[in-house]
C-alpha cells in the first residue's frame, strides 16, 4: 500500500499541469425528472426561514397563486 | 424575474425566491455557508446584490425543501391558492412564467421591461488582495465531499472544501483536496505577518494519506484573501476498511491560523472538522476555479 501511495505526492501550493476538474456543464433539466413528477401534488409542509430568520412553514403559501424559485448567490 | 413579479403582484400572485446551498461556490468568492445564519447573511447578501424586491424564504440545514422538490437548482414552480403545485420546471424561465401567469389570472400588458426597473445591483464585497497564491490546477475531475465543522466558540472565519477525485472513488487510489477558503461576508483577511496556515489529518483504519500534516507557504504580501490549497495523495485499502464500512469512516482536519477583521482584530483560531469520503450532493460545483466571478449568477437570469 505504501509503495503505491508513495507514486502520489504531496503537492502543497505546486500547481499540477493537468486538467482543470471545473469543466463541467451546466447541469441539464433532463437530470432532475422529479421535477416533473411534482405536478398535481400538494407542496410538501417544510419548515424553513424568512428573510428576517424567523420560522416560516410552507403551509402559509396558500390562499393565492404563488411562484416559487430557488436560487443562491452563484 | 422582477419585471414578472412587479405584473402579476398586481393580479394578487405572490413571489419568493427560495435560498439553498450554493450552486458553485467560489463563484464572486461566496463560500458554502455552515450554519443557518451564515445562510441568512448570504440571503441578505443577495437581496443586497440584485436589488430585487422578491422577498427571499431561506431553506433549512438539511436542505429538506429542496430535496422536497426536486432538488434542482434553480426550479420554478406554481402553487395554486390551495397550495397544489400546477406548474413545474426544473430550470427557471421567465418568460414561460410570464406565459402561464397570464392564462392563469389575465395577461398584463404593456409588461414592465428591464429597464423600466432600474435595479439597484451592487456588486459583491471587495476582499483583500487576491490572485497573490496561485491556485492548484486539479489532476481531474474532482466531487466535494461530506464536511462536517465540530463546534467552535468562533465563526468558521475561514471554511474547509473537501474534494475527492475519481481515480479515488473508482479505484480507491487518487486524491484529495483540501481548500481553506476566506469567507467573504465575515469581512476578514489572512494575516501574513503570522505563522501560515497549517493543518493535520487524522485518518481512520483503512485510508492513508500522503501527508498527514502540511503548513501552508509563506506569503511575503502582509494580507491576502487568496484560499490555502493542498492536494493529498489518498488510498483506502479494502480488507483494512470493508465497504461497508467505508461510507461511514471519518477523517478529522485540524487546522489553525492567523485571521484579521478589515475592521481592526486579529486572532489566532484553531477548529476542526469530520470529513467522510462520500459525495456532498449539496455542496455544489466549483466552476472556473480561481478565475474572479467565474460562471453565471443567478442576478443574470
Amino acid at each position: 500500500m505504501k509503495s503505491k501511495l508513495s507514486l502520489l505526492l504531496f503537492f502543497g501550493v505546486f500547481a499540477l499541469n493537468t486538467v482543470s476538474a471545473q469543466q463541467q456543464g451546466r447541469q441539464p433539466s433532463a437530470q432532475f425528472p422529479q421535477v416533473s413528477s411534482l405536478l398535481g401534488s400538494q407542496l410538501p409542509e417544510v419548515s424553513v426561514f424568512d428573510e428576517q430568520g424567523k420560522p416560516f412553514s410552507t403551509r402559509q403559501l396558500s390562499g393565492k397563486y404563488t411562484v416559487l424559485v430557488f436560487g443562491c448567490l452563484t | 424575474m422582477e419585471t414578472v413579479a412587479i405584473d402579476y403582484r398586481k393580479k394578487g400572485v405572490a413571489f419568493h425566491y427560495i435560498y439553498k446551498a450554493l450552486a458553485h461556490p467560489e463563484h464572486n468568492g461566496y463560500v458554502q455557508p455552515f450554519t443557518q445564519q451564515e445562510r441568512l447573511l448570504h440571503v441578505a447578501e443577495a437581496k443586497r446584490t440584485l436589488g430585487s424586491s422578491i422577498e427571499w424564504l431561506c431553506d433549512n440545514m438539511k436542505n429538506e425543501l429542496k430535496q422536497a422538490l426536486g432538488g434542482a437548482p434553480n426550479s420554478q414552480f406554481i402553487l395554486d391558492p390551495q397550495g397544489k403545485i400546477i406548474s413545474a420546471s426544473s430550470w427557471s424561465n421567465p418568460a414561460e412564467l410570464r406565459a402561464t401567469l397570464a392564462e392563469l389570472v389575465g395577461e398584463v400588458s404593456p409588461a414592465t421591461t428591464v429597464p423600466d426597473l432600474g435595479l439597484n445591483q451592487l456588486p459583491p464585497p471587495q476582499p483583500a488582495a487576491k490572485g497573490i497564491v496561485p491556485r492548484l490546477q486539479m489532476p481531474g475531475v474532482m466531487r466535494a465531499i461530506v464536511v462536517k465543522p465540530q463546534p467552535s466558540l468562533e465563526p468558521y472565519y475561514v471554511k474547509l472544501r473537501a474534494e475527492i477525485d475519481e481515480s479515488f472513488m473508482r479505484d480507491g487510489l487518487g486524491w484529495m483536496y483540501i481548500g481553506f477558503h476566506l469567507d467573504p461576508l465575515l469581512d476578514v483577511h489572512w494575516n501574513n505577518l503570522a505563522p501560515a496556515l497549517q493543518f493535520k489529518v487524522r485518518t481512520p483504519t483503512g485510508i492513508t494519506v500522503a501527508a498527514s500534516k502540511a503548513v501552508a507557504a509563506k506569503v511575503d504580501l502582509e494580507a491576502d484573501a487568496d484560499p490555502r490549497e493542498f492536494l493529498l495523495g489518498l488510498e483506502w485499502d479494502s480488507k483494512e476498511l470493508s465497504s461497508a464500512s467505508f461510507s461511514s469512516a471519518e477523517l478529522i482536519v485540524e487546522v489553525e491560523y492567523y485571521a484579521c477583521h478589515d475592521e481592526g482584530w486579529c486572532k489566532p483560531f484553531q477548529q476542526s472538522y469530520i470529513l467522510k469520503l462520500v459525495p456532498d450532493r449539496h455542496a455544489g460545483s466549483v466552476r472556473n476555479r480561481g478565475r474572479v466571478g467565474g460562471g453565471r449568477s443567478f442576478r443574470d437570469r
